[in-house]
C-alpha cells in the first residue's frame, strides 16, 4: 500500500512576485526567448538588458557550453549558469526557474564581482542586493584579505627595515668591538709599559689607600724598606717602617688634608738593610681622587739623593780645601817677608857697634818669632794630617775640667789682652771630673777661646763657664762678636770651613774648630754652636761625659 | 577589538601629531615593539590603553579624542580599509544608516571572534531616524558621535545628533536621534 499523496505545505502559497523580490537581478523571458521583465537592480549592471530584447541579443552563454535559448535553459534545470552581458562583458550567475508550461522562465541571477572596486564601478549599493545574497560577504571577505595582505606588506617592510637596521647595528657593534679591542690592546700595552717602569724605575713608588695601607709598592722602594713587595700589601706604614712611620704618616695626612702634592727634600732614612748608614731621599706626595673627587689615597715617589748629596759634600770640601790652600799660601808667605828683611838687615849691618848689634838682635828676634809662627802653622798642618788619617794619640787619664780651663785661659790670655777683650770666667763650684787627655782638652778650649777672641772686635766681651749638665761636664764659650749665619752653624765645624768674614781675619786657616770637634768626639763628647745671627755674637759648647770612678790611664790612637 | 581599531588610533595620531608623538604613545602604552595586525583580535585593554596614553601625552580630553577618532574612522580608516564597500553602504546618509545593521551582521560572519556593536533603526522618516547603539564596551558614546559626524561629512549632509538615551546614565543602550535636511546634491 502506497502512502496517501499529500499536498506540499507551501504549494500555492508563495506568490511569484514576492519570490522574485528576493532576486533583484532576475531576468525573465517567454517561450521564444524574448525578455519580458528584469529585476530592479539589473539595469545598473547591464543597462542594455531590457524587456522586448531577445536573450541572444543581449547575452552570451559562458557556462555551460551551448546555444543560448529558452529551450537550453529549460533542458538544464539544475545547472549553474554564467552569462555575460554582450555590451559590457559583465557576468551574471544564477539558476533557471521555469514559471509555467508555456516556456516562461527566469534566471535568478546576481552579478559576479571579483573585487570590491567593481561595486563602485557598477554603481551598486548594498540596497541593490537581497539581504541573503552572499556577494557582499564575498566582497567584504576580499576586502579583509586585502587588509591582511596590506598588513603583511607593512610587516614585511618593517621587518626588512629592521633587518637592515640590525645589519647596520651589527656592523657598528663589530666596528665598536674592533675599536674596543684596539683600545684594550693599547691600554694593555700602556699598562705593561707602566708596569715595567713601575717595577724597574730607579725610584721608589707606592700607592697607599686612605687608611695609609700599601696597595702597591715597587721593587725599588721594597728594597729600601728591606721587605719583599708582597709583604707590604695591605699593611700600614707603621708595620713596614716603624722607625720613620710617624713622620711619613704626618706627611701623608697633610697631603690628604690639603689635597695638594707636597715635596720633602733630603729626608734622612736609615734602611733596615744598612743599619748605621744614613741615606738621603727626596719624597714627593700626590693625592689620588676617586670619581666623586674625594681623596682615595696617595702616591709616594721616593728618589734617593745620597750620591748627589755626597758629591755636593765632596765639592764643598774640595772648594774649602782650595780656599784653605789659598789661605795657607798666604799664611806661609806672610812670615817670610819679615824674615827675609831681618836677614838682609843683619847681613848689611854686620858691626860691633852696640846700637847696630841691638838692632840686629831685634831683627833676628822678629825673624825668630816669624819662624815660630811658621812652625806653628806647619805643626797645625801635621795635626790636620794626623787627624785626617786617624793617627792622633790620646793619653787619657782622670782629670778635671776645673784644672783644664785655667790652662786654656793662660794660652789665650795674650791674645785676649791684645784685643782688650773683657773676660768673664765663672769657675765651677763642684769638680767636673772627666777621663781625657789634658793636653788635648786644653787645646780644645784654647781653640774655642782663640776663635771667640779672633772673631770679636776689640774691647769685646768673652765669657767662659763650665757646668754639670746631667751626665756631662759642659763648657760654654760665649762672645759678642760677629756671630754665625744660620746656614753655617752646622758646617762651621768642618775641616777648612770658615765663615766668609773669617777669611778676612788674620791668623787662621780654618782648622781649629775641626780639630777641636775631632778631639771631643774621641772623648765621646759632643760639640755645638748657636748664634742669634750675624753681628749678634756666638756661643760654642763642648760636652764631655763625666767620669764615673776608678778610671785607669790609657793611651788611644 | 581587532587590530584595525588600534591601527586607526595610530593613523589618527601620526597624521595629526606626527610619528614621534605616536611612538611616545606606544611606549607609554607598552606597545613600542608590537606590530598590530588589522585582522587579528586583541584584548580591549590594548585599545583603551592607547587611548589613555594618547590623551595623556597629547593633553587632549578623552571625550574630544573619541569624537575625533570616530570622524577619522569614517573618513580615513573606512576609506582606506573598506573603500568601495564603505561607499556602497548607501547612496545617502539615510540609506547608509539603514544598511548599518546589515553591515555589522556581515562583519560578525567574517570576524567570528569579534564582538561588534549592533545597530537598529526606528522611527525612520525621510529626514530623520532613531539609531539604537548596542555595545558591551563602555565609553564609546562619543566615538559614535564622531562616527555620525564623519558620515555627515562623507555624505555632505549636515545633521543634528541628540543623545536621547545613554547607557552611561542607566539606559539599556545609547539612542541617537539623528536628523538632516537632505543631501546637498
Amino acid at each position: 500500500m502506497s502512502p496517501p499523496e499529500t499536498t506540499p505545505p507551501l504549494a500555492g502559497k508563495l506568490p511569484i512576485r514576492e519570490f522574485l523580490r528576493a532576486f533583484p537581478f532576475y531576468l525573465a523571458w517567454d517561450g521564444k526567448g524574448v525578455i519580458v521583465e528584469v529585476g530592479p537592480s539589473l539595469p545598473k549592471v547591464c543597462p542594455e538588458i531590457a524587456a522586448g530584447k531577445s536573450l541572444n541579443e543581449v547575452l552570451r552563454l559562458v557556462r555551460p557550453q551551448g546555444a543560448l535559448s529558452a529551450t537550453f535553459f529549460a533542458e538544464h534545470p539544475d545547472q549553474l549558469f554564467i552569462v555575460a552581458d554582450r555590451s559590457n562583458d559583465r557576468l551574471l550567475r544564477g539558476s533557471y526557474l521555469a514559471l509555467d508550461s508555456s516556456g516562461v522562465g527566469v534566471l535568478l541571477a546576481t552579478p559576479w564581482m571579483t573585487g570590491p572596486d567593481q561595486i563602485t564601478e557598477y554603481g551598486l549599493t548594498q540596497s541593490d542586493f537581497a539581504v541573503h545574497d552572499q556577494t557582499l560577504d564575498l566582497l567584504l571577505l576580499q576586502q579583509t584579505q586585502h587588509m591582511a595582505a596590506n598588513d603583511l606588506r607593512q610587516l614585511n617592510a618593517k621587518l626588512i627595515a629592521k633587518r637592515e637596521q640590525l645589519i647596520e647595528q651589527e656592523a657598528r657593534v663589530r666596528q665598536s668591538e674592533r675599536e674596543a679591542r684596539q683600545q684594550r690592546d693599547e691600554a694593555r700595552r700602556q699598562r705593561d709599559e707602566l708596569e715595567w717602569i713601575h717595577n724597574n724605575a730607579p725610584i721608589g713608588l707606592c700607592y697607599l689607600d686612605s687608611e695609609l695601607r700599601y696597595r702597591r709598592v715597587n721593587r725599588y722602594l721594597a728594597d729600601i724598606n728591606g721587605l719583599p713587595v708582597e709583604a707590604h700589601i695591605g699593611r700600614r706604614i707603621a708595620e713596614i717602617v716603624p722607625a720613620i712611620a710617624s713622620r711619613v704618616e704626618e706627611e701623608a695626612r697633610s697631603v690628604m688634608a690639603t689635597r695638594r702634592p707636597a715635596r720633602y727634600e733630603n729626608v734622612t732614612v736609615t734602611s733596615p738593610l744598612q743599619p748605621g748608614v744614613t741615606r738621603y731621599f727626596n719624597e714627593s706626595w700626590f693625592p689620588l681622587f676617586d670619581d666623586c673627587g674625594e681623596v682615595a689615597g696617595l702616591t709616594l715617589l721616593v728618589e734617593e739623593v745620597t750620591d748627589r748629596k755626597r758629591v755636593r759634600v765632596l765639592r764643598e770640601a774640595d772648594l774649602r780645601k782650595n780656599e784653605f790652600l789659598a789661605t795657607l799660601a798666604h799664611e806661609l808667605r806672610n812670615p817670610l817677608a819679615p824674615i827675609k828683611s831681618a836677614l838682609q838687615l843683619v847681613q848689611m849691618t854686620d858691626s860691633d857697634d852696640p846700637a847696630i848689634r841691638r838692632e840686629n838682635i831685634a831683627a833676628l828676634g822678629i825673624a825668630e818669632r816669624q819662624v815660630d809662627h811658621l812652625v806653628r802653622l806647619v805643626d797645625d798642618l801635621l795635626e790636620v794630617a794626623r787627624i785626617t788619617h786617624g793617627k792622633i794619640e790620646l793619653r787619657k787619664a782622670q782629670t778635671d775640667i776645673c784644672e783644664i780651663l785655667p790652662q786654656a785661659l793662660d794660652l789665650a790670655r795674650p791674645h785676649l789682652e791684645k784685643k782688650r777683650h773683657s773676660l768673664s770666667y765663672k769657675a765651677p763650684t763642684l769638680p767636673l771630673p772627666v777621663v781625657g787627655d789634658t793636653v788635648r782638652l786644653v787645646q780644645v778650649f784654647a781653640n774655642l777661646l782663640d776663635n771667640a777672641i779672633k772673631y770679636t772686635t776689640p774691647e769685646g766681651a768673652i765669657a767662659l763657664c763650665a757646668t754639670r749638665e746631667g751626665p756631662d761636664a759642659v763648657v760654654r764659650v760665649r762672645d759678642n762678636g760677629r756671630g754665625i749665619p744660620p746656614d753655617k752653624l752646622a758646617s762651621i765645624w768642618d775641616m777648612f770651613s770658615q765663615v766668609e768674614y773669617a777669611r778676612e781675619a788674620k791668623g787662621g786657616i780654618g782648622i781649629g774648630l775641626a780639630i777641636a770637634r775631632t778631639i771631643v768626639h774621641l772623648h765621646n763628647g759632643r760639640v755645638g754652636a748657636s748664634s742669634a745671627g750675624v753681628g749678634l755674637g756666638s756661643e760654642f759648647y763642648v760636652a764631655i761625659p763625666l767620669a764615673v770612678s776608678g778610671v785607669t790611664q790609657t793611651v788611644e790612637g | 577589538m581587532y587590530g584595525i581599531v588600534t591601527k586607526a588610533i595610530g593613523e589618527l595620531i601620526v597624521s595629526t601629531y606626527g610619528e614621534e608623538r605616536w611612538e611616545a604613545v606606544r611606549a607609554k602604552a607598552g606597545l613600542e615593539d608590537e606590530f598590530l595586525v588589522s585582522t587579528e583580535p586583541y584584548p580591549d585593554e590594548v585599545a583603551y590603553g592607547l587611548i589613555g596614553a594618547a590623551c595623556d601625552i597629547l593633553e587632549c580630553p578623552v571625550e574630544e579624542f573619541m569624537i575625533r577618532f570616530g570622524e577619522h574612522w569614517i573618513l580615513q580608516t573606512g576609506a582606506a580599509c573598506y573603500g568601495p564597500l564603505m561607499k556602497s553602504g548607501g547612496a545617502t546618509l539615510r540609506e547608509f544608516l539603514l544598511n548599518l545593521p546589515h553591515f555589522h551582521t556581515r562583519v560578525v560572519l567574517l570576524y567570528p571572534r569579534l564582538q561588534p556593536p549592533e545597530f537598529a533603526c526606528s522611527d525612520v522618516t525621510e529626514n530623520s531616524l532613531r539609531l539604537h547603539y548596542f555595545t558591551a564596551r563602555p565609553g564609546l558614546t562619543n566615538f559614535m558621535v564622531g562616527l555620525l559626524r564623519g558620515l555627515s561629512q562623507l555624505y555632505e549632509t549636515p545633521i543634528s545628533i541628540v543623545l536621547s538615551a545613554a547607557k552611561a546614565e542607566g539606559a539599556n543602550h545609547d539612542i541617537f536621534d539623528v536628523a538632516w535636511d537632505g543631501p546637498r546634491k
